[in-house]
């Protein structure tokens, strides 16, 4: 079983810059045909600030930690045995190239199904960029097997 | 824009996605771009280790394909909230197409939200993933 004692635990904040290197091969990487993502100079025409952050980038904000998958330590579980269940974006404010971000995450929820052979645990993450504006607010919710 | 905001309704869908087959080439890509570099999508040992046949890709790159397919509809700064459940894993090979369809149009704060429901499946009919999204009009 999870320890349902974890709910409410907070990780450090996470300081992340968008590079524009790192846009564009995340672009490359998810087949992006839209220009906005990957040509400053297309977005600038499009009344964009620069180069577009795609609605699911935000996620690897979560990767840039030293070990993202410390959770696993602290949730007692391989990461053998665990599938990304649901994912959730809510989004207050656009995020650009050159955006410095904030991401603070608690563990918000833990709950099961299937009397307890299925265990969840959902993560809510808050994202601040430089001018300490909420842009987003992110859950991410794996399954125990 | 592909869609014309004023002419949608509910029923009415966005324009399906079709994918290149998944290879192995897209998943070490999404691992270095994502910074998720969990063994099981990249490392066929591994994966093997785990009591699985193969690698499999990433939840997160499907939700960025049907991400795509949302913001080739409409403008990205219209989408307010998305959000999936994933089904099953998606394997090697597997040829992927992303749907949308308007299931409901509400009121909120003077403006009119509208409800997409969402769907990945893969070339055998397969779900991957289902999700709701929704973007102001």
């Amino acid at each position: 079983m999870l320890d349902r004692n974890l709910i409410g635990k907070k990780y450090p904040i996470i300081e992340f810059r968008v590079s524009d290197h790192r846009l564009k091969f995340f672009s490359k990487a998810t087949g992006q045909t839209d220009p906005i993502y990957f040509d400053r100079e297309y977005a600038k025409k499009k009344n964009h600030k620069g180069i577009l952050c795609p609605p699911t980038f935000l996620m690897i904000v979560g990767m840039e930690q030293d070990n993202f998958y410390k959770y696993l330590q602290d949730l007692n579980v391989s990461i053998k045995s665990i599938l990304h269940a649901e994912q959730e974006f809510i989004y207050e404010e656009l995020v650009y190239e050159g955006d410095t971000l904030k991401m603070e995450t608690v563990i918000e929820d833990m709950f099961d199904k299937k009397q307890g052979l299925l265990q969840f645990c959902t993560f809510k993450s808050i994202y601040k960029n430089q001018d300490n504006v909420h842009v987003a607010t992110i859950r991410f919710t794996i399954v125990v097997r | 824009m592909v869609i014309d905001l004023n002419k949608i309704s509910i029923g009415t869908k966005i324009p399906e996605l079709k994918i290149e087959p998944i290879s192995r080439t897209i998943l070490a890509l999404y691992a270095g771009a994502s910074g998720d570099h969990n063994p099981i999508h990249i490392d066929i040992d591994f994966a093997k280790k785990a009591g699985l046949k193969d690698v499999f890709a990433h939840g997160m790159l499907v939700m960025s394909y049907l991400g795509r397919a949302i913001t080739n509809t409409i403008l990205q700064s219209r989408l307010k909230d998305f959000k999936v459940r994933f089904c099953s894993i998606t394997s090697i090979a597997d040829i992927l197409t992303c749907r949308g369809e308007v299931i409901d149009i509400k009121e909120r704060n003077n403006t009119q939200l509208v409800i997409l429901e969402l769907n990945v499946t893969d070339q055998a009919g397969d779900v991957k993933l289902t999700g709701i999204a929704s973007f102001e009009k």
